[in-house]
Formats: C-alpha cells, structure tokens, sequence
C-alpha cells in the first residue's frame, strides 16, 4: 500500500458514525507539505478498529480485481505525538494508537454519498456495476452496502453522468463482530450476507442473462488477484486485530468457489429471462 | 409540567464548487415550525441557475433533497442517536452532520415561523440563494403575486402587460394598469428578495416617475416581495420607491389587505372601464 505522513488534521470533530473518522493531510515526506492531499482517515485505537482497516485494505484490493471504480487508498502514519494530539483534541477513547492507519483520499466536490436508490440508476453512466458490485460484497461478506454513506455518486470528468464508487468496507468477513472471533468469521462463510442495492432488479431485467454471466465471469477471472488481497495489509493490522492472513484467504475462496449458489445467481438469471433482456414496457 | 419549546427555523443547503478552497454555492433552503408540524424544502428549479452549478451537479442537489424527504418521512437520520421529526431543529442538526460531500448543510438558525403556504418559503429562497431567472418568468413570479394580492375580482379589472406613454413619448410596458375618465392607474411590483433587487428597484422608480411626467393623472400603487425578515436589507430600496415614484408600496404578503384597498380605491377614483380603453396613439 501506498503510505503518507500524517500531517494535520482538519476535521472540527469525528464524524458521527461508528469509527469516527477524521479528515487528515497528509503528505509524502514529514516533513514537507509538498503534495499534501486531504484522506479521510480510520483510526486504530483497538482490536476492532485494527480489523476495521484490515476489512477495508482487502476490500479495496477485491473491488479494483473486479473493475470498479475505487477511492485512493493509502497507509497513514502517525507519529506518537501527533496520536497524543488527537485524542486530547477530539477526546478519543481508547487512544489512537501510533503507527499505521486507514485513509482513503476525500472526495466532495465532484461526490455524493447516498442511500442508494432505483431513482439514481438513470444517473449512472454504467448501471452494470450495480451487479458488479453485488458480486464483490457477496464475495467480501458485505452486508452493510445498503446504509446511507456506502457509495458514492461521483460525476464524470468529461461526462455528463455518474459513476459508482464504493466506500466504507469496514465491516465485510461478516461485520466487525464477527471478525473479532476466527470461528465465527469462517462460520459465516456460507451465508449469503450480503445486500444488493435498491434498482438492481432492474439492471438485471434490462442487462438480461449476459450481464449476469459476464459479471460472474469476471469475477471468476479475477481470482487470483483478488486472492492477492490478502497480502495487501501491513502486517501491523493483522497483529493489531489478532487475525491471520489465511483466515482471510480461507473465507475468499470459499466464497469465490461458491459464487454462484452465495449470490443466488440462478435467481437473477430467471429474473433476467423474465424480458429476455430490454426493458419492461 | 415541562413543556416543549416551540423550535421554528432555517438552514441554507449549500454545493461544494471548490474542495480546496472551502468554496460553496446555496442551492436551496429548507424551513420548519414544530408548533405546526411543518418543514418544508427548497431547492434549484430546473430553470434557475446559479454560478458554479453545473448539469452533474444539479443531480447531486436533488439526490440529496429526496433523501432528505425520505429521512422527514422516517423521523430519523441515519446515524443519529434518536430519531426526531423534521420540524425540530434535531433533525436538521443531525442531517447536517452526515451531509459532508458535494452536498451540505448548514446548522440550524432561528427564524420567524414562515407562512405554510409556501410563498415565504420561496421569498428566503430568494434571498438566501439569489438563482438567475429568465426575465419572462421573473415577470410571471411577481404578477403571479399581485394577481393573488388583488383577487380575482379587482385582478380582472386590469391589463396586463399595457403598454403606455411615458416622457417625450417613449411607449413603456407596465405589469397591469387601467385607464378611466379620471386618469390611469399602474399597477407594478418587485421583487426585493432577489439577487438584482437593487437593479430593479431604480429601474422601476425610473420608470414610474417617466410615465408620470407624461401623464398628469396617474395613480401608481406598487407590491413588493420581501425576504423573511428583511434578510436582504431592502428596506432602503423600498423607501426609494415611496420616495421618488408613488408613496403606495405595500408588502405583497405582510400588507396585502391594504395593497388591495389602495388598488380598488385608485380603481374607483379614475371611475375606471372595464376595457382599458386606450387612445388611438397609444394602441
């Protein structure tokens, strides 16, 4: 992964959600502002939230194997005193730990988080993603894709549409809880776990069968790469989280083995031959 | 017994033009009043425009209104602690702090409960947005007002649109007048809220005054749309126009009863037709 120097911060508070993140600059060298960007930053302050940037640095990694659009991801390090810094401004318990943390690069003027619904489909520039994307969290245990914040309408640069981009996979392998525990992380591996966003019904019955099978085929391809993802974390995350690496590459090839029955594909395949492909008059 | 306090209030809606710099743009206003129930958004028309606002963009702004609608019907924002209704400043606090991309909004102010009815709803969006209209319906905004300010009745006794004589002749368009033995009235109006109140404000007393030096009996009455609280400063404006072109201005919403007295009166004084008869070198 990649890795920049955390700077400053530039957040008044956390954000209100579960992990509390913080907006940091951060830059290539300590000691130089010169190419600071703005990441949006997950901290490790606990066994949890070490196996939260575990989540999300394997996610990424899966998310890219399978060509969808993703933020830019970096390692953030911070300094002992900096960690002391925050949690005296931002009153964190427990403490931010120093050493390696979870940043993706913020995006705001040209994205939208959203609670995905059928109405935005018609703003995408590639809606076959939708699908994409629901192959990928069945493939990660993600059942969290659905809550408000999970992905992102970005605008195209030369576009007059959108695409979607996929944020906030901090609770795949089943959702934190389970990842605290090996046991129950594998013994969820059979389930389904994971939620399609609203309008993917109708992706499916206007994409027709091909879609379905092109993206399983896709992703079928891109195992090897997507086995990779596991190597992908520092190994500070996986200490930090009491995880082994082959705990997660167990869960990924079994998912990866059984994608057809895991994301109901015979389902979406009936529904696709439903029109045959083409819209529904 | 603890009794809730009664929360009425404003936040302004606001797109990210540019990251870096912490540049934003208002795109739309939202209002509420717990003692009513009520709240109520406001957002870019499709045919409004403002600076910065480009088509992709424009999606952002009514994405984020839908959700913000569907969170009002839930009473409940995702990640707030408790749910709460959106007349309460609560909700928009807590939709405030997850809005945090192309799309934001600002805390909860205060404010003079607003009318349900909507059209001081559009005045603060006026104010607090000032969109670029197209003339014609900046035209039919403001005489959809006057038209509701007179009533029916006193409405159809006007023309709209009438052309008359102003100084050395020159032909002027007024948004209604009437004509009658005893001399002619006009009936204009503006919008104070807007972003070129101003503008239009000298314009209109320029006008006023030109067709007055041509005309020795008329009788000018003029409505004007105010921001909310006079959130715009317009004040002065409006004291121009009563000052250089017809002490008869009236706020279209506050003072409407007596903006229809004034016009009925000025319609009676000219003993005014119920055609606008004009003389042959004014048709």
């Amino acid at each position: 992964m990649r890795e920049l120097y955390a700077r400053r911060a530039n957040s008044d508070r956390p954000l209100s959600t579960r992990w509390q993140p913080i907006d940091i600059y951060c830059a290539p060298e300590i000691d130089s502002a010169e190419g600071e960007i703005l990441l949006r930053c997950k901290l490790v302050r606990s066994r949890e939230s070490a196996a939260v940037c575990l989540s999300e640095a394997v996610s990424i990694h899966v998310l890219e194997a399978v060509g969808l659009m993703t933020a830019d991801a970096y390692c953030v390090l911070l300094s002992s005193p900096f960690a002391e810094a925050l949690d005296h401004r931002y009153e964190f318990d427990p403490a931010v730990r120093p050493g390696r943390h979870w940043g993706t690069r913020l995006l705001q003027e040209n994205a939208l988080e959203v609670e995905f619904t059928a109405a935005e489909v018609d703003l995408l520039s590639a809606p076959r993603d939708i699908f994409m994307l629901y192959l990928a969290d069945v493939v990660l245990g993600h059942p969290d894709r659905c809550t408000y914040g999970n992905v992102l309408l970005v605008a195209e640069e030369s576009g007059r549409r959108h695409y979607l981009l996929p944020i906030d996979q901090s609770d795949c392998f089943g959702g934190n809880a389970r990842m605290a525990d090996t046991d129950s992380l594998l013994g969820c591996k059979e389930r389904s776990l994971a939620r399609p966003l609203e309008g993917l019904d109708r992706v499916v019955l206007e994409g027709g069968q091909p879609l379905v099978d092109e993206c399983l085929r896709v992703v079928g391809a891109a195992k090897d790469e997507i086995m990779r993802a596991v190597d992908v974390p520092p190994d500070e995350w996986y200490q930090g989280s009491g995880l082994h690496p082959d705990t997660l590459a167990e869960f990924l090839e079994y998912r990866l083995d059984h994608l057809e029955e895991l994301s109901r594909a015979d389902h979406w395949r009936g529904l696709a031959s439903a029109t045959e492909g083409g819209r529904i008059l | 017994m603890i009794t809730e306090k009664r929360s009425s209030g404003f936040s302004i809606l606001r797109l990210v033009t540019d990251q870096t710099r912490g540049i934003t743009v208002p795109i739309g206003a939202v209002a509420w009043d717990s003692s009513r129930q009520w709240y109520q958004i406001r957002t870019l028309a499709p045919t409004e425009r403002v600076e910065g606002v480009t088509r992709q963009r424009r999606a952002f702004v009514h994405v984020t209104k839908r959700q913000l609608e569907r969170w009002a019907e839930q009473g409940h924002v995702p990640y707030a602690e408790q749910p709460a209704p959106p007349w309460t400043d609560e909700f928009w606090l807590n939709a405030g702090a997850i809005l945090t991309t192309a799309v934001r909004l600002d805390p909860p102010k205060p404010m003079e409960p607003l009318d349900e009815n909507g059209d001081e709803l559009e005045l603060l969006f006026d104010a607090l947005v000032q969109p670029q209209r197209r003339r014609r319906e900046q035209r039919q905004r403001i005489d959809g007002a006057v038209r509701r300010a007179l009533g029916d009745e006193l409405a159809k006794r006007t023309r709209t649109q009438a052309s008359v004589r102003a100084y050395h002749q020159a032909m002027e368009q007024v948004l209604r007048a009437a004509r009658g033995p005893g001399g002619l009235v006009v009936i204009e109006a503006v919008n104070l809220a807007a972003r070129d109140a101003r503008k239009e404000a000298d314009a209109l007393a320029s006008k006023l005054m030109r067709i007055g030096a041509q005309n020795d009996q008329l009788k000018a009455i003029v409505g004007y749309l105010a921001s909310p609280g006079g959130l715009n400063g317009e004040g002065h404006m409006r004291d121009w126009i009563a000052e250089r072109a017809t002490p008869a201005i009236f706020d279209l919403n506050a003072e409407r009863d007596a903006f229809r007295r004034a016009a009925q009166d000025m319609l009676l004084s000219i003993g005014e037709q119920r055609q606008l008869d004009l003389p042959p070198d004014e048709r």
